[in-house]
């Protein structure tokens, strides 16, 4: 137990005492609710929601989340090194003829350690992908209005050659993002599509190089490698595609 | 019999309300308080001054996370709400200039909020700074919830701390008692006047140890839905990133090596739950402070060499100070103040007596919570 109060410490009137209590259970429920307020997973059946009450309480949070800043999930994305690839990118700023002005890399080798260590937390948000699930039937647009399109994952060449089919030879392909209404979507096949948080973000970054450089438009290309396989440490060879990266551009942007 | 166990049941609430008031409404000697402000406004230059190069990059609506963005990311459901957040930078809109005097504003509030000047004013500055300059989404990290914590937490503390001086003028009450709190209080100098024991700064650092306990378990059981964790083989994925890793080194583990490396990770995978998991049962144990600082100083060395995270592990450290009563405080000043080159801090016994402070802790004072 804690010694008792010193004579010459001033303990605070009983009503305070319980308006505090009161506070403190408030801030202290504010920031565990923050915390499971939280879908888990995977698990064998995907994820699992958050706790109902919780998520149901989530609005006395709302003061501590949006104004004091001091509530968070508190599960980071470091905390789970094996799902996340490496990811680079590289910029090319083009003139007004399409012409590539300078190619830029990042993290670049050349910045400071805290810059360059942005923009590899800049970088790991433009990975990794997700599933795109196809529509199960036909979208039809309501009056006056179009059909919503989606961004995906192809190879250069997907489309004229016939989807499904293997690119020729044995060149470093590269995977362009293309967009299309929904009902264009390829069916016979998984598609992955980058998270629109990753394209908002290279969009982004690209608009904010071509005002830097004076460039007339951008093109982003992410390098992604899998995570190392710890294939070796249980006496196994290393997969040969370890270490390699695959590139996908994100297309042009302009500013 | 139901007389003996009504009275046994209320002995036992009256033993809980009176332990719960004892943890968060003791009077504190806030030496702890001030020590925390002084490495926290350290840990906090630390962070922001290398972005000192380019701020409008950084933190403005024409950098890396522009205007636009803010606008196409509103559109998005599925984004945690943590990332979204209120900035001073905001203020500045696309105008470079005022977010440059923005940002030098905010160094400035924090070198005098570290070395204890009007605190009070400081500190919510400080904590204004702290959550505007980690408001960008494009780069959040996992060091901006812990800063935010750590700054607010400080901010509240020094708001309460000395409100109950008797004899302070209207701008003292305002700014905060700057004689006390520059720069440590209790520490150096010694002509400053003591700080009574305070209410506030034993709850700010109440708040801030139950705060921090709660997200160490957290972080700890999220780590447990990755089976890289479970497996033990996390710190060879954090050890081993894609691009800076090259064939001939991972060759390198093959057996015979390979055991002794798979041990090894294991063994720190499973240390490094176990620390995080079990926070709760040793942080507030006097005598289990060296699992508390040396898992706190390891962490600093791990996340900087392996991770490559600059800021996560001193602000770990730090926010683990928080917990060293400030009876321990007390003593390390006594230790310090042996040393020859900190002699000429050494207090006369006179001045000493003055001050009401004995055998290096303060009349008064009471040391709380490492007891339990």
């Amino acid at each position: 137990m804690h010694p008792p109060l010193s004579p010459t410490a001033t303990a605070p009137p009983r009503w305070l005492v319980r308006v505090g209590s009161a506070a403190i259970l408030f801030h202290l429920a504010a920031i565990t609710l923050s915390v499971l307020d939280m879908r888990s997973g995977p698990w064998p059946s995907g994820y699992a929601e958050a706790p109902a009450f919780a998520h149901s309480a989530r609005a006395l949070s709302t003061l501590h989340g949006r104004y004091l800043r001091v509530v968070h999930s508190y599960d980071f994305p470091s905390n789970r090194p094996g799902d996340l690839p490496g990811v680079e990118f590289e910029v090319r700023l083009k003139d007004v003829d399409g012409k590539v002005l300078q190619t830029l890399h990042f993290p670049d080798p050349k910045a400071n350690f805290w810059v360059r260590q942005r923009q590899e937390l800049l970088a790991r948000n433009l990975a990794p992908d997700q599933p795109l699930e196809p529509p199960g039937a036909e979208l039809l647009a309501p009056p006056g209005q179009k059909i919503p399109t989606v961004s995906f994952w192809t190879l250069p060449d997907e489309f004229d050659r016939g989807a499904g089919q293997p690119p020729a030879g044995n060149a470093k392909v590269q995977l362009l993002l293309r967009t299309v209404d929904y009902n264009h979507v390829p069916r016979n096949r998984q598609l992955m599509k980058p998270t629109d948080w990753a394209l908002v973000l290279q969009r982004s970054y690209a608009r904010y190089l071509c005002r830097k450089y004076g460039a007339v438009s951008a093109e982003v290309l992410r390098h992604t490698r899998e995570p190392v396989s710890p294939a070796v440490l249980f006496g196994n060879p290393m997969p040969p595609n370890a270490l390699q990266d695959l590139v996908a551009s994100f297309g042009e942007v302009t500013p | 019999m139901k007389n003996s166990s009504s009275f046994a049941c209320s002995e036992n609430r009256n033993s809980f309300f009176a332990a719960w008031t004892s943890f968060w409404f003791t009077s504190a000697d806030p030496v702890a308080l001030s020590v925390l402000r002084v490495l926290g406004g350290l840990v906090f230059l630390y962070w922001l001054l290398p972005f000192a190069g380019d701020p409008q990059a950084f933190f403005g609506l024409g950098g890396w996370f522009d205007s636009r963005a803010y606008g196409e990311a509103a559109r998005l459901t599925e984004l945690p709400p943590h990332l979204f957040s209120w900035s001073a930078a905001y203020w500045c809109g696309n105008n470079p200039t005022l977010l440059v005097a923005i940002y030098w504003l905010s160094i400035a509030a924090i070198v005098l909020f570290t070395f204890g000047l009007a605190t009070r004013l400081t500190g919510v500055l400080t904590w204004g700074a702290v959550v505007s300059f980690a408001a960008n989404p494009a780069v959040a990290h996992d060091a901006d919830p812990l800063l935010q914590m750590l700054a607010f937490y400080l901010m509240l503390g020094h708001l309460f701390l000395g409100l109950q001086m008797p004899g302070q003028s209207p701008l003292a009450l305002v700014l905060g008692p700057t004689r006390s709190t520059w720069l440590l209080n209790g520490i150096w100098p010694r002509s400053r006047v003591a700080l009574p024991p305070s209410v506030g700064a034993n709850l700010a650092l109440r708040l801030l140890q139950v705060h921090f306990a709660i997200a160490m378990v957290a972080t700890g059981l999220h780590k447990l839905q990755s089976s890289s964790w479970w497996s033990g083989l996390a710190p060879w994925f954090y050890l081993h990133p894609p691009f800076r890793s090259t064939m001939s080194e991972l060759q390198t583990y093959a057996p015979p090596n390979a055991q002794t490396a798979l041990n090894a990770f294991s063994l720190v995978a499973y240390a490094v739950l176990a620390w995080q998991i079990g926070f709760p049962l040793f942080a507030w144990r006097l005598w289990l402070r060296p699992l508390l600082l040396g898992g706190a100083v390891l962490g600093w060395l791990m996340t900087a060499l392996a991770l490559k995270m600059p800021v996560v592990g001193p602000l770990i450290f730090v926010i683990c100070l928080a917990y060293v009563s400030p009876m321990e405080w007390r003593w390390v000043e006594s230790m310090l103040t042996r040393l020859p080159i900190f002699a000429r801090f050494r207090q006369e016994p006179d001045a000493a007596a003055a001050r009401g402070v004995k055998g290096g802790t303060r009349a008064g004072a009471v040391p709380v919570g490492n007891h339990t």
